[in-house]
């Protein structure tokens, strides 16, 4: 990859890195190697970063940023990922949902969409691993992919004005999860007990991160009231 | 103690912004025009990123307890200290007991008031910028505005030498504007809709909010949708399917999923964030090799502008 030509200025102090395929497991993991190369060395140029979807955004202090160290220490991230030390964690983090009526809004027109029936939507959700191919919009936020096939569908024409927290929703290719009441366009099929982020005054602790492994776990309504009770109520 | 005893719900507390959490979907908050903020406090001597008060629309009634020098800068209009009329951005001293009255403006929507030494107060991940989309920062912390009967301590008065801001550089918020824009790298658009979108006027329209302001032209501009949410910028302008453009302001989120068009300079940038609803602005095109030249002199003036 010749990060080079990949490299561009999108205002003054943020520019643009395309990585390619979105999807791919090179990209994940080289995002993962310069994340935890972010953490580690948090060099004096860079303000911020977001990656999504093939596309890493940084916002640096113009002034200290010199294109050609900056694209020596990617291209330095870049090989360690290729070389594998980087490579995705293999670790598959569950997540109980509960697909109940009361959670799975609009679990009936996918239903009557897709022709498929309640029972094997569910099960076709919870049959395989996901991956974080993003993070963002709201704290706690991961869009994960691949969905199977049979349950692709658009988002919805009216986004919701208000999505329960803790909502699993579908669209296109991904699977998501609400972390708090925003408004939305997902598809919602379920819910999950507890919390998928914490923010304190110093941190946030999520639990998606871009490249890891997500299963999901059919659960029913008194498991959901079981996990609800046990979690901290904060 | 400053008590604020009127208020709106744009009255926020502000510093330069929260950075370091994007990646999170957290938003950099920040004041809209970070021009006239950054002023603020340099009249003051203040370093540039000590909190003050972005008053958006006028309306905000404040007390001081004790003595302090506080700065003016941004949208003017109808404001008194103590009843006594104030002429123009810059630095008033003021006694104990003194009230404050930013009232009806005339010219421009944010007006920046600091006070020397900042505001204290404790910031919420690494930053005290109010974000009501993030429920982040403010007095609180929870992302609340301003309310009456807030109370916010501040430095006591050390007293430095005051500044005036030259007047070559105090901007007029009314006339039509021309917004300059670093093109994107974008296969979404075509001559056609490129062509319309430079050599057409759009006004402000009254959707106007510290997450974006939506413009509206003759034409719309046409499109090709993206199939995936990408990192969206400060000041990006993005084409929705109803062909109107948005631009992106401080609390935006960190994804979009419109096509974008390509993103502001910070100086248009805050001179668009000042325009109120019914106000004229157009685009010219700018190489981003020239508007760092602009953004550089910035920096290196204020400090750590953003």
């Amino acid at each position: 990859m010749n990060l080079n030509e990949r490299i561009k200025w999108i205002s003054e102090d943020t520019l643009e890195i395309r990585l390619g395929d979105p999807v791919a497991m090179e990209t994940l993991s080289f995002i993962e190697v310069i994340s935890h190369w972010i953490d580690l060395e948090k060099p004096e140029w860079l303000i911020d970063h977001v990656y999504a979807f093939g596309i890493l955004s940084l916002v640096v202090r113009p002034a200290l940023v010199e294109e050609a160290s900056l694209i020596d220490s990617l291209t330095n991230a870049l090989s360690r990922s290729l070389a594998g030390s980087g490579s995705t964690d293999s670790h598959v983090i569950e997540i109980p949902v509960c697909y109940a009526p009361e959670f799975g809004l609009d679990l009936q027109l996918i239903s009557q969409t897709t022709e498929l029936s309640v029972d094997e939507i569910i099960e076709l959700h919870c049959s395989r691993d996901y991956r974080v191919l993003a993070t963002g919009f709201v704290p706690g936020f991961g869009y994960l992919g691949e969905t199977d096939t049979r349950i692709h569908l658009p988002r919805r024409d009216t986004p919701r004005t208000r999505v329960p927290p803790g909502s699993v929703a579908i669209a296109e290719n991904q699977t998501v999860i609400y972390p708090r009441e925003t408004p939305g366009g997902w598809n919602i099929i379920g819910r999950m007990p507890g919390s998928i982020v914490s923010i304190t005054r110093d941190s946030i602790d999520a639990t998606f991160a871009i490249g890891r492994l997500v299963r999901f776990q059919s659960i029913l309504m008194d498991e959901f009231q079981e996990i609800e009770a046990s979690d901290d109520p904060d | 103690m400053i008590r604020i005893n009127e208020s709106s719900p744009m009255h926020t507390i502000q510093d330069l912004g929260r950075f370091g959490f994007a990646s999170q979907g957290v938003a950099h908050a920040g004041p809209m025009d970070s021009i006239a903020a950054c002023w603020a406090n340099w009249i003051l001597g203040n370093s540039v990123n000590r909190p003050f008060i972005e008053i958006g629309g006028g309306g905000l009634v404040a007390e001081f307890t004790k003595p302090a020098n506080v700065a003016i800068a941004g949208a003017w209009g109808d404001f008194t200290l103590d009843g006594q009329p104030l002429v123009g951005p810059g630095c008033y001293p003021v006694n104990a007991g003194a009230v404050l009255n930013i009232g009806r403006l005339s010219s421009g929507l944010f007006t920046y008031f600091a006070v020397e030494g900042g505001f204290d107060m404790e910031p919420f991940l690494g930053s005290v910028a109010t974000c009501q989309r993030d429920a982040l920062g403010g007095a609180n912390g929870s992302g609340n505005a301003l309310v009456a009967g807030d109370e916010l301590s501040h430095h006591t008065n050390q007293l430095k030498p005051q500044r005036l801001i030259p007047r070559r550089y105090l901007d007029s918020y009314k006339t039509p504007l021309i917004c300059d824009l670093i093109m994107s790298n974008s296969d979404h658009f075509d001559s056609i809709a490129i062509d319309s979108f430079f050599n057409q006027s759009y006004t402000v329209t009254k959707e106007q909010s510290r997450i974006g302001y939506r413009l509206e032209g003759q034409i719309s501009i046409s499109a090709r949708r993206s199939r995936y949410s990408i990192p969206i910028p400060l000041g990006g302008v993005q084409i929705p399917p109803a062909g109107q453009p948005i631009v992106l302001m401080r609390d935006h989120g960190s994804l979009g999923g419109y096509p974008m068009i390509g993103t502001l300079t910070r100086r248009s940038l805050s001179l668009l964030a000042q325009r109120l609803a019914g106000g004229v602005i157009s685009f010219r095109p700018i190489e981003r090799d020239q508007a760092i030249t602009e953004f550089l002199k910035y920096q290196e003036f204020f400090g750590d502008f953003r």
